[in-house]
């Protein structure tokens, strides 16, 4: 350690550390070559490992996109076929419009229950832990519990849900064997398994806004509706913006839920586009048509997202005022 | 909690009827969506004690007449591999939370402390990887697998799963929230990056270490595409895939397969319980909201 570096680290002594790096380039120098390699040591283990399962696969990926590859026999080479062949599907729309219902489904749902939930939960109120752990439970079942137990809750004949709405009139409905109740019925299995997570997002993003913004709005005599919407919503707007971006990056790859409680019934009334690429690929072993589906899907999420940032990115408020 | 309780102290407490009223609101829609959340696992637990005729009774008797502690020491001597599939999802997850423990964490120490050419582009590449679906990675790996001889072994769960993007991004977040006097006083009395990174930002990090070590050990032991696409021979499964097979070979069997499932629930709720206190504030330090 030189003396350079020691006057460099304290921060009230920058400025003449900047003045004596000036004069004596050549021990800085060394040592920024020393942080350098230090830097890329340190990051080493995980870029190898990033540059195989990430890097090197996505490639593999769009190259597989281009063959006809049914893993047996030697790939054939087809340009752009399986794409042209993808958009000639009907399955591939049906999948696709029965996923983007899912997610219009999903996602209002999602960030209205949980932000309310978290407004509920983030006052002083007794027995707090226990609320918080309650909701957080469905989020950390496994997807194949969770599958068993609703479908039991829908089950036609025994179920849960029939049996409460009996005691209003209501006659029995085999929830996931109608069409127009199925994809409804397993999109409100994932807003439930999600709540206490997105809830979770949401706590964490109330209690970072600054207490005294809501003591100054009471001084000013604002009323609770008021303190919302001037403060907790545009205060809010990153953890909103990230709920939204995450909860439609991942409800468009909806898979388990589909997979284990319905197997994309009745028909083909709940198949979801990542249970037909998961078909398509280890199923059927079509990879490159399957390949070149992950490849849309990519574009579509990509695309999206990008209009969600145009869209939000600047009704976002990072900094205070 | 304590923390967090203290931030949240409140705002003068007036004892108005709106008050009352909104604080009753509160707690009747706390409790209501506590009972939502929770009363179907309250069920998988009463079925997992019943005999099979109780067990679909309407209205369900929570209680059993009479526990069925047979459902649970069934599984044991009745499924084959039950042992195993609790086994391999331990290896699994032990390995992906020491790997992505280690190796995020000292990825995030360069991102956040560092300064190298490259630096900022190469954090952006990893924040813009993970907008990547999970199926485009999916295919090649499996494929990669296959050409390595690695399918149908736990290294094609495991290597995958040894660092990744939003575990690198979580730490950094954190890394730079945290004071560099330390740092700074270390440096200056000799220690080199290794050391400071493991004497003085591993051990200040507990929380945010803890917090991500739950999140992976949530996801890993829960993860059902993985193990399902990877492996083939029943006795490599891990515990969900498992209980999915037994879902399709004991259809009817509903008491055992719930007991199955509390059996496969219980170490994420003691991983859950024990960091809990942890999460929410876990989550605002990490950066993620």
């Amino acid at each position: 350690m030189t003396t350079t570096e020691q006057v460099t680290t304290a921060p009230a002594a920058a400025a003449a550390a900047a003045a004596e790096r000036r004069r004596k380039p050549s021990p800085w120098k060394r040592w920024t070559r020393k942080e350098t390699l230090a830097g890329y040591l340190f990051i080493t283990p995980a870029l190898v490992h990033s540059l195989i399962f990430i890097v090197l696969v996505v490639i593999v990926s769009f190259i597989v996109s281009l063959h006809r590859w049914d893993l047996i026999t030697p790939p054939v080479f087809v340009g752009f076929d399986n794409y042209v062949q993808l958009f000639q599907d009907e399955l591939f729309f049906i999948t696709l419009e029965n996923t983007v219902i899912f997610v219009l489904m999903f996602m209002p749902a999602t960030i209205i229950l949980s932000l309310s939930l978290a407004l509920a939960a983030n006052t002083k109120i007794r027995g707090l832990t226990f609320f918080r752990t309650a909701y957080f439970f469905p989020y950390i079942a496994s997807m194949v519990a969770v599958a068993i137990i609703f479908r039991w809750i829908y089950s036609p004949d025994f179920g849960l849900l029939n049996g409460f709405l009996a005691w209003f009139g209501v006659n029995p409905v085999a929830w996931l064997d109608t069409c127009s109740t199925a994809l409804p019925a397993i999109t409100l299995v994932s807003v439930w398994k999600g709540l206490g997570w997105n809830m979770t997002l949401f706590l964490a993003g109330l209690q970072s806004i600054p207490n005294h913004l809501y003591e100054a709005a009471q001084l000013d005599g604002a009323g609770k509706w008021r303190q919302f919407k001037d403060i907790t919503w545009p205060l809010l707007s990153p953890t909103t913006f990230f709920v939204a971006v995450t909860s439609m990056l991942g409800s468009f790859q909806v898979f388990d839920t589909a997979y284990l409680m319905t197997q994309g019934g009745p028909g083909t009334c709940t198949y979801t586009y990542m249970y037909y690429v998961y078909q398509q690929a280890f199923r059927f072993f079509n990879m490159g048509f399957a390949a070149a589906m992950a490849w849309v899907l990519f574009l579509i999420l990509a695309i999206v997202t990008f209009i969600q940032f145009k869209l939000l990115n600047k009704r976002v408020h990072y900094e205070l005022g | 909690m304590s923390l967090a309780d203290a931030r949240l102290a409140p705002r003068k407490r007036s004892a108005s009827t709106g008050n009352i009223l909104r604080r009753t609101i509160a707690y009747a829609a706390l409790i209501l969506l506590a009972l939502i959340s929770l009363l179907p696992f309250a069920w998988m637990l009463s079925t997992s004690l019943k005999q099979s005729f109780e067990v679909f009774v309407f209205p369900p008797q929570w209680i059993p007449a009479e526990l069925q502690w047979s459902n649970y020491t069934s599984l044991w001597t009745s499924f084959q591999y039950w042992n195993l599939w609790i086994f391999n999802s331990f290896k699994i997850v032990a390995f992906a939370v020491v790997g992505q423990l280690l190796f995020c964490s000292m990825s995030a120490y360069a991102f956040a402390r560092l300064n190298f050419p490259g630096r900022d582009l190469i954090f952006y590449l990893y924040l813009g990887s993970m907008m990547v679906p999970d199926i485009v990675n999916t295919i090649p790996t499996y494929i990669m697998m296959q050409n390595l001889g690695l399918l149908d072994t736990h290294a094609s769960l495991i290597l995958p799963a040894l660092a990744s993007a939003i575990g690198i991004f979580m730490l950094r977040q954190f890394f730079l929230s945290l004071p560099r006097e330390l740092e700074e006083a270390a440096r200056v009395d000799g220690a080199g990056y290794w050391r400071i990174y493991w004497d003085i930002i591993l051990p200040l990090s507990k929380p945010a270490l803890a917090t991500f070590a739950v999140f992976l050990f949530i996801w890993t032991w829960s993860d059902f595409l993985g193990p399902l696409i990877y492996l083939s021979t029943d006795s490599k499964f891990t515990l969900p895939v498992g209980l999915a097979l037994l879902n399709d070979q004991y259809n009817s069997d509903w008491e055992r397969l719930m007991a199955g499932n509390v059996v496969g629930l219980i170490p994420l709720v003691i991983v859950y319980a024990a960091a809990q206190r942890y999460i929410v504030q876990g989550i605002a330090l990490t950066g993620i909201k």
